[in-house]
């Protein structure tokens, strides 16, 4: 069936049925292991004190054993602290859009037969929305940058804190208001065309902002940064301005909270155009002519382009850093950082279980003559092309934004970053892919690649790795040669070819990939 | 004087006088579950055999492993004269498979299916008219109004059409079809044994696996019954039609 709409609780919205159905769900996408159970609820609990106590106490203590030191820094974070809390707003509600409203507890497929209360899927949305990489490193980086501007200061500290507290969660669930609120005028009659006239108008308003000089007027005037003040000037907890910044920002949280799930009940009763479309136009033959490896390269990059989640993902991976770069200058250094983020974002789109692209159809693949080998090339090339792609657009948005021609040694260590960047996450896909294949659909706009918790060990573990590499050449920017980020570059594209070369071994064998095939094709 | 002529090889048999399918003592094991346990099988060419038998028997394993996507775990597995696990690349150019699933890539249009199939199988070179082979076909199976259109929203029915046009446009020596039938409509089930028989009258051995019964009868020229992974009966396929047929082929199912 085409564009189904999904089922809804009977008993209206649900919010009664959060209680029951959300243990019951996050215990059923946890899977069978009892041990795993026993530990999620630690495990996120401990995830969550971490990034947000643990961290901001680290980077206090570490500030505060260089005072001198850190000066610089701690004046560059305190400037650009309001912006980054608007940028987190935005980029949150840009996530929510990109997965159509938000991740979901329960496959659509599956909650056919088992309807889920839109409380509860909203609830599920919500909590689920640490999965996103963007988001999760921004949140981070809020919190670390608490321990950057108020160390030293422990009245500061605690205000900074409670605030930064405050507005991640109203901003997370204002943005998935929005989000689902997005998604809704999207299911109108000419919703969808609205709605990308908007997306274009904002990025054309950027650029605008950026060519005439204002977006740093435009930064500087955000409601952000008087909410921001506030907090610093305010000298007690008690104090009655700062107390009600916060209850107000808690205030928002739950009324967007509560007034999202109307939404996401009337969305539940509406079909999906957006995939009706998609599954319904007829598309132009494909050309026959290349190499055995070009056409299936041709046919992985239009399965790509005719999936509605990696469609989205990838506009979203691509607009929204593009814009960001552009609008905030990043010296160069920053600029190496970037290619880590924006390539483990790739990789998390689908490049960590990239057989699920031929869904069911992987067995009737396997069951043609080609060398195994032919149809992860394609795979590992299309992969490659797609984060090099998106790579670039931002590192070249961001290098024009920046107006300094690089040193020799910088412009090296950028291009070593993306490189490195690149080779990193297709390695580590092409490794996941063979090793954990999942079933997944990739068809319905919310759908993922690989369930709930699997995707977050992915993105911990891909963020982690190509961020050391990023500061490495980050670091390695400011090396007396250009040959230092050059030489730098060999460990990590050896180290990715073991792992491709790995997964090619793997995949050759027929055990491995009777066992992926069956898997991804769910039979 | 006549001239002296080649040794006379079987009815239905390869000229080193195999079958052209011939399964000996194969096991296959998913973890703790043995799927086929020990089993023997052989089919010749021009012949349509169907494999009968209830649920978890070993039908679909038995086909996946001749289809070579599967891997045994001990015995063989011939097709014309190609041990499967040996050289399965050269298996899998003799083999058209119609997986029991959908089979069909979600985001890809028949015609692409096609064209990736005709590329792999080298159709270019030894079947240049693969693409009217290709266009006939979807129109037999009523698909050609949908040829461009990506899988995704495809009906099952239509699916299993689609399946079953993927594994035979290349007229292979032998035809692997996993319940082609399920969920088909009347004229797509025509359509398909008519094309089953199209390729037994050109040499074709066909391996079809099903749960309806009078269809296996009015198609297959034999009948193999499968249990618990071992074949526990084979006979003429008519032998099993109507209720005395019937009532044989629960015998067999009930041991």
């Amino acid at each position: 069936m085409i564009g189904h709409p999904s089922p809804v609780t009977r008993g209206g919205l649900g919010l009664s049925a959060v209680r029951h159905e959300l243990p019951a769900l996050l215990a059923f996408r946890l899977g069978a292991g009892e041990r795993r159970r026993r530990w999620a609820v630690p495990t996120a609990v401990g995830a969550t004190a971490v990034v947000t106590l643990g961290l901001p106490l680290v980077v206090t203590w570490a500030v505060g054993s260089a005072p001198g030191a850190a000066d610089p820094v701690r004046e560059t974070v305190t400037l650009v602290l309001p912006t980054a809390w608007s940028f987190f707003l935005v980029s949150a509600f840009v996530a929510a859009v990109g997965a159509a409203g938000g991740r979901e507890l329960l496959p659509r497929a599956q909650a056919q037969v088992f309807p889920v209360a839109p409380a509860t899927d909203h609830v599920g949305a919500l909590l689920l929305t640490p999965l996103n990489l963007a988001w999760s490193l921004q949140a981070a980086g809020l919190f670390a940058a608490v321990g950057v501007v108020a160390a030293g200061s422990p009245g500061v500290w605690v205000r900074l804190w409670l605030g930064t507290v405050a507005w991640v969660a109203a901003a997370t669930c204002v943005a998935q208001l929005a989000g689902w609120a997005t998604e809704l005028a999207r299911t109108v009659t000419g919703g969808a065309l609205l709605i990308r006239l908007a997306g274009l108008a904002a990025v054309a308003a950027a650029a605008w902002a950026v060519v005439s000089g204002r977006a740093g007027r435009i930064v500087d005037s955000l409601p952000t940064v008087e909410l921001y003040l506030l907090i610093l000037r305010r000298v007690t907890l008690l104090d009655p301005a700062f107390a009600a910044t916060v209850l107000a920002l808690a205030g928002v949280a739950a009324l967007a909270t509560v007034g999202a799930v109307p939404l996401v009940a009337v969305l539940a009763r509406r079909p999906t155009p957006a995939q009706a479309r998609l599954e319904t136009t007829p598309r132009p033959p494909m050309p026959e002519d290349g190499a055995d490896v070009a056409l299936l390269a041709r046919l992985d990059r239009r399965l790509v382009s005719r999936s509605a989640p990696l469609r989205r993902g990838l506009a979203v991976l691509t607009a929204l850093p593009v814009v960001a770069a552009a609008l905030v200058p990043l010296p160069w250094a920053g600029i190496a950082v970037l290619p880590a983020l924006i390539a483990s974002a790739t990789g998390l789109l689908y490049g960590v279980n990239a057989f699920a692209l031929d869904g069911s159809g992987a067995v009737w693949r396997d069951s043609l003559p080609q060398r195994p080998r032919l149809w992860l090339d394609a795979r590992v090339l299309v992969l490659a092309q797609l984060s090099a792609l998106c790579v670039v657009a931002v590192v070249v948005s961001a290098a024009l934004r920046n107006g300094t021609a690089p040193t020799a040694t910088q412009a090296t260590a950028v291009v070593a970053a993306c490189v490195v960047s690149v080779v990193q996450v297709v390695g580590r896909c092409a490794a996941w892919s063979v090793r954990r294949p999942y079933a997944a659909p990739l068809r319905g706009s919310r759908d993922a690649p690989a369930p709930p918790v699997a995707l977050a060990g992915y993105s911990v573990r891909l963020a982690t790795a190509t961020t050391l590499s990023g500061i490495l050449f980050a670091l390695a920017g400011s090396a007396p040669t250009p040959a230092v980020p050059a030489v730098l570059t060999l460990p990590f594209l050896l180290s990715a070819a073991w792992s491709l070369r790995r997964a090619f071994e793997a995949f050759e064998r027929p055990v491995v990939r009777s066992r992926v095939t069956a898997v991804v094709s769910g039979s | 004087m006549t001239a002296p002529s080649a040794p006379a090889v079987p009815a239905g048999r390869e000229p080193d006088g195999r079958p052209r399918v011939e399964v000996r003592d194969l096991v296959v094991e998913f973890g703790q579950v043995r799927a086929v346990d020990s089993l023997d099988l052989e089919a010749g060419a021009g012949q349509v055999l169907a494999l009968v038998g209830g649920n978890g028997a070993g039908k679909s394993t038995t086909l996946r492993v001749l289809a070579g996507v599967v891997p045994p775990r001990t015995g063989r597995a011939r097709v014309a004269g190609v041990d499967v696990a040996a050289d399965p690349l050269a298996a899998k150019h003799l083999t058209g498979y119609c997986p029991d699933v959908a089979g069909l890539v979600p985001g890809a249009t028949p015609w692409e299916h096609l064209v990736l199939a005709a590329r792999l199988r080298r159709l270019d070179g030894s079947m240049p008219s693969w693409r009217e082979r290709g266009e006939q076909l979807l129109a037999r199976f009523e698909l050609a109004d949908v040829a461009h259109r990506v899988t995704a929203g495809f009906s099952h029915g239509m699916s299993r059409r689609l399946s079953v046009v993927l594994a035979a446009f290349h007229r292979p020596p032998v035809l692997l079809l996993d319940e082609p039938f399920d969920g088909v409509d009347p004229l797509g089930v025509d359509a398909t044994v008519e094309i089953m028989r199209d390729l037994r009258d050109t040499g074709s051995t066909v391996l079809v696996s099903t749960h309806l019964l009078d269809l296996a009868v009015a198609v297959a020229d034999d009948a193999v019954v499968l249990r618990g992974g071992r074949v526990v009966g084979r006979c003429p396929a008519e032998d099993l039609r109507g209720a005395a047929g019937l009532r044989r082929y629960r015998e067999m199912l009930t041991g």
